[in-house]
């Protein structure tokens, strides 16, 4: 149980700046994922709490001690490598009492100390075997072991999952997950899988260009993106290119129109909308029209592409709905973006209504 | 090959008759191979049956293809004389010293060069190479001179240093390309659980890399053993190794006595290649000469 604080961090490597001003900080017993794109600094902002690199400005804190000059071997933390890096010449009990020997504890605590986490991670037949004879679920569970067995204040795991294969992920992902409730340890975890992301932790570090877009819990991630990157990088979501001119939004001649929240008149706004927002109907005049282009079936629902006057959009609908060629379509919440940030948020039926010329162009 | 080459140069000719052309010149490119492998091992291997022959040999004159009397006798003359027994046991007291001296000095070289940046990294990686780029005795006698200046002429550590040359790219660029080959991750565990930079490089970067390292002390070892052209410059007359009494053994005593002692001083390096043959096919020797 651990309190991690980052303070106005800053890197950069060759005179080329990698991470900027960057405060994250994570309560005591939380688990926080660093998720973005390849080269978003998040593997670099996890490789600067562990001590591999350190920081040219700012401050790591843990529990209130400032570690952010010291060596790895001298900060309270864990990692669990991306390729495990297990040590090959050694077995697995011997990769899991390095760290305790190095401490001088007595042979009979190590060996009771890496028992008892060999039978928390479920390897406690393996102890004799070599990494080489290991399946890569079992290296990843042995490096989690080796982390965990020197009860570090701080958990730090490097896409952990990212050499697994599919099924296997789930299970490992659930695995860690619980194991990390279990011990209620502070944990930060980097990874570029957004569904990875958003099933274990409970806030989400989202990271581009070397900083913070967005620090909050997976729902509101999804809910309210506060910026254009967050909206597109989490889930599928519909962009559109508009004015808003009197308390109206124009998108290549179809009009949103809303209550007046906002008076100003702003010549470039996004407007974007989740695809299971976007709301079918039967072909009237009421609603506005698309075509439909393509149906890619997802399992327990259905992609839609639609060709509209807006420009082509996605739509998620519920199996066994019957589609015709053309169709009606409003919106049921929408997020309008200026300037790359969260402006508003409407809500069909409420504030909502979408008028237009067009349906399908000719 | 041969066949389409043919048929594409005389395209109106009847196919038949270029094919029939096919199988001699096959036959012949492999009797021609098989030739040549034969021919190399008698280059090869000739010299050694001859000179195990001669070693044997109590009396062989021309032109009898085998000796006419086999005797032991020469064997005994070089194991018994007292000048050659001092060799050996000279040559056993440089190379291990040599050999350790080389390791204490390259290996941190080595693994500096593998795992840090600094400026002249490069130049000054493949300019160890520059010990191997020169005729030797050119480079011998411009050492000979700084030794004369500092009074190791015809000393134990004279001949030390002269025989280190010959062990410094062996003894850098394997154990460097071994370093290198280990995953800095895992050094990068080990700090992370606690160990410091030497508990590291004991627990981990050593264990994994020793086998290239093995390579490279056995090769320096061979290096120093059979080095004989700076250590006579510099060790004669009192620090006469084995090799370089190979020389007055040539030219003061008959054919069988040389034969004997070379292959005397043949046997450590044949053995201990014998031992090291595993991590030869390995690669590492290959593998030093890849580093960037």
């Amino acid at each position: 149980m651990a309190e991690l604080a980052l303070q106005k961090i800053g890197k950069g490597f060759g005179g080329k700046s990698v991470i900027e001003d960057l405060d994250l900080h994570v309560s005591s017993g939380e688990m926080v994922c660093l998720l973005g794109p390849s080269g978003s600094g998040k593997t670099t902002t996890l490789r600067m709490i562990g001590g591999f690199i350190l920081p040219d400005t700012g401050h790591i804190f843990i529990d209130n001690v400032d570690v952010s000059q010291a060596t790895p071997d001298k900060r309270p933390t864990a990692m669990v490598f991306q390729q495990y890096a297990l040590w090959p010449n050694m077995t697995v009990f011997q990769n899991i009492a390095f760290g305790l020997k190095l401490r001088n504890l007595p042979r009979r605590e190590i060996q009771e100390k890496v028992h008892s986490v060999l039978d928390l991670v479920d390897l406690r037949a393996q102890a004799k075997s070599y990494p080489a004879q290991l399946s890569g679920g079992q290296q990843q569970r042995v490096a989690l072991a080796r982390a965990l067995v020197l009860k570090p204040k701080v958990l730090l795991l490097d896409e952990p999952l990212s050499n697994l294969d599919a099924q296997l992920r789930h299970k490992v992902r659930d695995e860690i997950r619980e194991i990390q409730q279990h011990s209620r340890i502070t944990t930060v975890f980097v990874t570029h899988d957004q569904d990875e992301a958003m099933s274990v932790s409970d806030r989400v570090a989202v990271l581009s260009a070397g900083k913070i877009e967005q620090f909050d819990t997976p729902d509101n991630l999804y809910a309210y993106p506060r910026t254009e990157f967050v909206a597109n990088f989490i889930g599928s979501m519909n962009m559109f290119e508009g004015r808003l001119v009197n308390h109206r939004i124009e998108v290549n001649g179809m009009s949103l129109a809303f209550p007046s929240r906002i008076s100003e008149s702003i010549n470039d706004v996004k407007i974007a909308v989740r695809p299971e927002d976007v709301e079918l109907h039967d072909s009237s005049p009421a609603f506005p029209s698309g075509a439909i282009k393509r149906r890619i079936p997802r399992g327990h629902y259905a992609e839609l592409i639609l060709e509209t006057a807006m420009g082509e959009m996605r739509a998620f609908v519920p199996n066994g709905y019957s589609v015709s060629d053309t169709t009606g379509f409003s919106f049921r919440r929408v997020l309008v973006y200026s300037d790359s940030k969260l402006l508003d948020t409407y809500v069909a039926n409420v504030d909502l209504h979408l008028t237009g010329i067009g349906g399908v162009r000719p | 090959m041969m066949s389409n080459q043919n048929s594409v140069q005389s395209g109106f000719l009847p196919i038949p008759s270029i094919r029939r052309t096919v199988s001699p010149s096959q036959a012949l490119s492999r009797s021609l191979a098989t030739a040549l492998v034969l021919a190399l091992l008698i280059f090869v291997l000739g010299p050694l049956v001859v000179l195990v022959l001669w070693a044997f040999a109590g009396e062989w004159f021309y032109p009898s293809l085998i000796p006419q009397k086999f005797s032991l006798s020469w064997w005994s003359t070089v194991l018994s004389d007292s000048h050659f027994g001092h060799s050996v046991l000279l040559s056993f007291i440089f190379a291990p010293v040599v050999t350790i001296l080389s390791a204490c000095i390259c290996l941190p070289a080595a693994y500096a060069f593998s795992r840090y940046q600094f400026p002249g990294r490069r130049a000054m990686f493949i300019g160890i190479f520059a010990t191997n780029a020169f005729p030797k005795m050119g480079l011998y006698i411009a050492i000979a001179g700084i030794l004369y200046a500092t009074h190791l002429m015809d000393t134990f550590w004279g001949v030390i240093v002269i025989q280190l040359m010959n062990t410094v790219v062996v003894m850098t660029w394997i154990p460097a390309a071994a370093f290198s080959a280990v995953p800095k991750s895992l050094e990068e565990a080990a700090r992370d659980v606690g160990a410091g930079p030497f508990r590291t490089f004991w627990h981990v970067t050593l264990p994994m890399a020793r086998p290239g390292i093995i390579v490279a002390m056995i090769q320096a070892f061979l290096a120093s053993f059979d080095e004989a052209q700076g250590t006579f410059l510099v060790g004669a007359p009192n620090y006469i190794t084995m090799p370089v009494q190979m020389y007055s053994m040539v030219t003061n005593y008959p054919q069988q006595a040389a034969a004997v002692y070379s292959i005397l001083l043949s046997m450590p390096s044949l053995i201990l290649l014998l031992l090291i043959r595993k991590y030869i096919v390995g690669g590492y020797l290959a593998a030093g000469f890849r580093m960037k």
